[in-house]
């Protein structure tokens, strides 16, 4: 009984772990047409305490937000930010993949 | 009402319009320019958003500033001259605004938008060739001014993806003496579909309906240049009067 308990608890601090060390979180939104919506959505991101850096693709329909060390923004944070600039949220994914390596990625997949 | 007698009213309610509409365009400048500079700038798509336009074309010159304190509503200033094409008329209407989105579709690839706008200030017209009648059976042109308190309600959508714009606008301007509604539809085609740091490039058309100071009906076209925060339309209507139109956000 109690190596179960410990075995659960390493998992809770383990995925703790693993959200709390996310690099980056990548939004997938909709209503994305043009530079002023991509420019709205950054600029809302970029005001997060949180965030250290923001790429927006109009092609992916997507935002990729680079987090401060050991920081991170809840989802519900995120949601309520990107309701509030006039767009919605349809996926949220966090990642260990460093900024310039996602945002590479996510140029050179068009 | 005639033209000398309408000059008259007109001289007096100049000076008496006059303190009020320096106090009601500065509560807007205030309201406008003292929250904007104080925000984060953003977009009017968004929560602390503003935008500036300018636009001339033909007869038509307009310049607007709107701030944004949430997505669904923002507040600013039109200022707004318009001349008639046989240049008898020119009116300026000046107008506190409030513009409201009334519904956004956000779409995968896709956005459309309704929305609603009042305004209310003040209007200036100079107009020429007013009758005016000396002694019976003996009239005169003269050269009238008015200054009137006047509304604004324009009422637009837009459906648009990353290559296809289209858009339509009920623009009404009016006094107790006139009424000006400019009816606008709007088509454009991007030749590639246009990331957030690429340029965008647009070729569209536009038909106008104009009534009240003119009466007629106006095809154009224009190029239109879109990246970062700004964004410029430069065309040309079938009357080949130019057009042109800047707007940016922060």
């Amino acid at each position: 009984m109690k190596n179960k308990l410990l075995i659960a608890v390493a998992a809770v601090a383990a995925l703790a772990s693993t959200v709390a060390n996310a690099k980056t979180i990548q939004i997938g939104l909709d209503g994305l047409v043009c530079a002023f919506c991509a420019q709205g959505v950054e600029k809302k991101m970029k005001a997060q305490g949180a965030t250290d850096k923001v790429f927006v693709s109009l092609d992916k329909k997507v935002a990729v937000v680079s987090l401060k060390d050991g920081k991170d923004i809840p989802d519900a944070t995120i949601k309520a930010e990107i309701t509030d600039a006039g767009y919605v949220v349809t996926s949220i994914k966090r990642s260990d993949e460093a900024f310039d390596a996602l945002t590479k990625k996510i140029k050179g997949s068009k | 009402m005639s033209a000398s007698s309408s000059f008259r009213f007109t001289k007096g309610a100049l000076n008496q319009t006059l303190a009020a509409r320096v106090v009601l365009l500065g509560l807007g400048a205030l309201a406008v320019f003292g929250t904007a500079l104080n925000a984060d700038a953003k977009p009017i798509s968004f929560a602390d958003g503003t935008t500036f336009m300018h636009e001339r074309e033909g007869n038509m010159i307009q310049t607007e500033l709107f701030y944004a304190p949430k997505v669904w509503w923002s507040i600013g200033m039109a200022d707004t001259t318009m001349r008639s094409d046989d240049k008898l008329r020119e009116t300026r209407y000046q107008h506190l605004q409030a513009n409201w989105l009334l519904k956004r579709w956000n779409l995968p690839g896709a956005q459309g938008n309704l929305f609603a706008s009042f305004g209310y200030g003040f209007a200036d017209t100079v107009k020429q060739g007013v009758p005016m009648v000396i002694h019976p059976g003996h009239t005169v042109g003269q050269t009238a001014t008015y200054s009137e308190s006047a509304r604004r309600y324009t009422f637009m959508g837009d459906y648009e993806t990353r290559q296809f714009y289209s858009s339509f606008k009920m623009d009404t301007h009016q006094t107790s003496r006139f009424l000006d509604r400019t009816d606008t539809v709007q088509l454009g085609l991007s030749p590639y579909a246009h990331d957030y740091d690429e340029l965008a490039v647009w070729f569209a058309g536009q038909v106008k309906r104009y009534r009240g100071m003119n009466d007629k009906t106006e095809a154009g076209g224009f190029v239109r240049l879109f990246k970062n925060n700004i964004w410029v339309e430069i065309g040309m209507t079938e009357g080949r009067k130019s057009q042109i139109m800047l707007m940016m956000n922060y």
